[in-house]
């Protein structure tokens, strides 16, 4: 069954089953999530070139930023998809934010050469995006949130 | 279930991690340069001889003075077996001829431009007054003459000269505008080194050839400098000895003075012999004698740089392959050249425990300290080099400068950039705030510096007022204007 399905399921008939948690929605947001890692762990990759003296590998380093601020917007689609569609737990939408918000700051910092924030915050970014992509493959992403939950944030959006 | 998950997600991250790793491992490693391959069919290694440049003989002498005449010509001269390669050349040669001159005894060389585009004249590691110094806006035009007087007030030394021509060193030193000035006097000549035909020069280069032989210099558009792809500096994949690719010397099983040059634009060169554990024994730097003598396994050499060792062939049996190669080439890079053993020779040659006396330059005595930064100019249109944050202007005086005052200068880089000092040669006092490196000792006109490196010097100029550069050594760097005159008053 697709999220689209599920959806629809809980907009317009009966309550599904309180037992069935999110599946497609999760395994996208899963890809997603290693996609997005292994561009965050790209990134020092290619700024230790530029620091070994390769003046090309720091072109790398921000055509991958690029990447890396991308998949932010589609980790945080999926993410809400995976939360309203695939009655998913809310923290990957508000972690995928997050993530989105502080790559807005370190892509500046970088363009401004404040390596002194910007070397912890890229250490501090590959590490919560790692913790994250774990997470959504631990046991707890794969059911659904409790029905109480839901139904308040559900209400609460509208 | 769950752990086999989350197993399986850092595997994944390893794994990603891992072969970007690989994927970095393609970069070249210590150098700050961008690669061009070469179309023509490259020759086997260790196949052609060694050439040593012919020593120029003065045209004429009196009292107090040697004469010589170089003329600046284009030639085609056989680089890669069975191809022509046209050169820019002093004397129709690359190398040019060698000059040998005595300290303390002035020379005049006379330099007639054939070519078709003006030239400069630089003695690097000449202590030269400011007119004879080869500023790069001070050029002989085609068809033009001119007099570099050099008083010789300096020690015996390897030194070399160059083209120095604004916004075209490299291009014009790549095409061959290079040769060895060797200063000799009393002092070096009594210790007794490998001498005749056991000193050798050898100018290493790195070029990169086309289809028909010449050279491939990714020139700029519009002449001047070098296209943007290659702001890096020009790294080629032939390494050349005297001008020729990968050559071979054979050698008697003795003691060799060897005077290794780094003439290439970009390329820095870490110089091992193979079969390891055959020392190279340091006597000199760019300024002449160190005080004693040091071992290395390895010399690490950045343009510009020069480094005398002596190697002793002598528990080599003949008919044995000795062969010079390079810790930070790839594929041919790898390689520089070979030694053959060919048999037992004589030997009275000798390596003195004390070579010689250096009066330190202490920084105690310092009356200022000058910092220089050398660094990537940040969001213009094109890239370029900036020292200080400025483009080079060549009537802009960066810096004046006392002579006789000994001043602290600090180098900063961003990447790889080998700074070089006219007029006079200083010493490394340190190395990231360590002392001075292993390859840091004695006089030096030109330091290494290292990726977000920083290297403070002792500086003291002497005899001459005028103006001078301090410039970055990979010569892109150098044509994009990564280059600063102070005057000494």
């Amino acid at each position: 069954m697709t999220a689209q399905a599920d959806a629809a399921i809980e907009t317009t008939t009966t309550p599904p089953p309180p037992d069935q948690g999110p599946r497609a929605s999760l395994q996208v947001l899963r890809v997603v999530a290693v996609l997005h890692s292994l561009a965050f762990l790209a990134q020092p990759v290619f700024a230790g070139g530029y620091l070994m003296g390769d003046v090309d590998s720091l072109g790398i380093h921000r055509i991958n930023a690029g990447v890396v601020t991308g998949l932010d917007l589609v980790q945080l689609i999926c993410a809400i998809v995976y939360v309203w569609g695939g009655r998913g737990r809310a923290w990957p939408i508000w972690a995928s934010l997050a993530v989105a918000l502080a790559v807005e700051v370190q892509v500046g910092m970088g363009f401004e050469r404040v390596l002194v924030v910007h070397l912890p915050l890229g250490v501090a970014l590959t590490v919560g995006q790692i913790l994250i992509t774990l997470r959504l493959f631990g046991a707890g992403a794969a059911s659904a949130r409790p029905r109480r939950a839901r139904r308040s944030r559900t209400a609460g959006a509208r | 279930m769950k752990r086999r998950q989350v197993l399986g997600a850092l595997g994944l991250s390893a794994l990603g991690a891992a072969s970007l790793g690989g994927l970095a491992l393609r970069i070249p490693r210590g150098q700050t340069g961008e690669p061009v391959h070469s179309r023509a069919p490259l020759p086997r290694p260790f196949r052609v001889p060694l050439p040593i440049p012919a020593v120029a003989r003065p045209v004429r002498t009196d009292a107090t003075t040697d004469y010589y005449e170089i003329v600046q010509r284009e030639a085609d001269q056989e680089i890669l077996p069975g191809l022509r390669t046209r050169v820019l050349a002093y004397d129709g040669t690359f190398p040019g001829p060698t000059l040998v001159t005595r300290s303390g005894r002035q020379a005049v060389v006379t330099h007639r431009n054939d070519l078709s585009v003006p030239v400069a004249v630089h003695l690097h590691g000449g202590h030269t007054p400011a007119d004879s110094d080869g500023y790069p806006t001070d050029l002989i035009e085609p068809g033009g003459r001119r007099d570099y007087t050099y008083p010789m007030r300096q020690r015996a030394a390897t030194l070399w000269y160059h083209d120095h021509r604004m916004d075209f060193t490299g291009q014009q030193v790549y095409r061959g505008l290079a040769g060895f000035h060797l200063v000799t006097d009393d002092e070096q000549d009594a210790l007794g080194l490998p001498s005749g035909e056991r000193d050798i020069p050898l100018m290493i280069t790195d070029r990169s050839f086309g289809e028909d032989g010449s050279f491939s210099y990714p020139a700029s558009h519009h002449g001047a400098g070098v296209d943007d792809a290659h702001m890096e500096g020009v790294l080629g994949d032939v390494v050349l000895i005297n001008g020729a690719p990968w050559p071979v010397l054979e050698v008697a099983a003795a003691r060799y003075r060897l005077r290794l040059l780094n003439a290439s634009s970009a390329r820095r060169y870490r110089l091992g012999l193979d079969p390891a554990r055959t020392p190279l024994v340091q006597i000199a730097s760019d300024g002449g004698l160190l005080e004693k003598p040091i071992e290395h396994s390895t010399v690490l050499l950045t343009p510009g740089e020069r480094c005398e060792v002596v190697v002793d062939f002598s528990a080599f049996k003949p008919g044995t392959d000795v062969t010079l190669r390079n810790g930070l080439g790839s594929g041919g890079t790898a390689d520089v050249m070979r030694f053959r053993i060919t048999g037992r020779g004589g030997d009275d040659s000798r390596i003195p425990q004390q070579l010689s006396r250096i009066e330190p330059l202490s920084a105690d005595r310092a009356v200022r300290t000058r910092t220089w930064t050398f660094r990537r100019a940040l969001n213009d249109e094109h890239p370029f080099w900036r020292l200080d944050g400025r483009a080079f202007d060549p009537e802009r005086i960066d810096a004046d400068v006392r002579l006789g005052e000994i001043e602290v200068w600090r180098f900063q880089s961003d990447l790889h950039h080998p700074v070089h000092v006219h007029l006079d040669p200083f010493q490394v006092l340190s190395r990231r705030n360590q002392g001075p490196g292993p390859h840091d000792k004695g006089w030096k006109d030109t330091v290494d510096l290292a990726p977000s490196e920083s290297v403070d010097v002792a500086v003291r100029f002497r005899d001459y007022p005028g103006r001078y550069l301090l410039h970055c050594h990979n010569l892109e760097h150098e044509d994009m204007a990564m280059m600063a005159a102070f005057r000494t008053i």
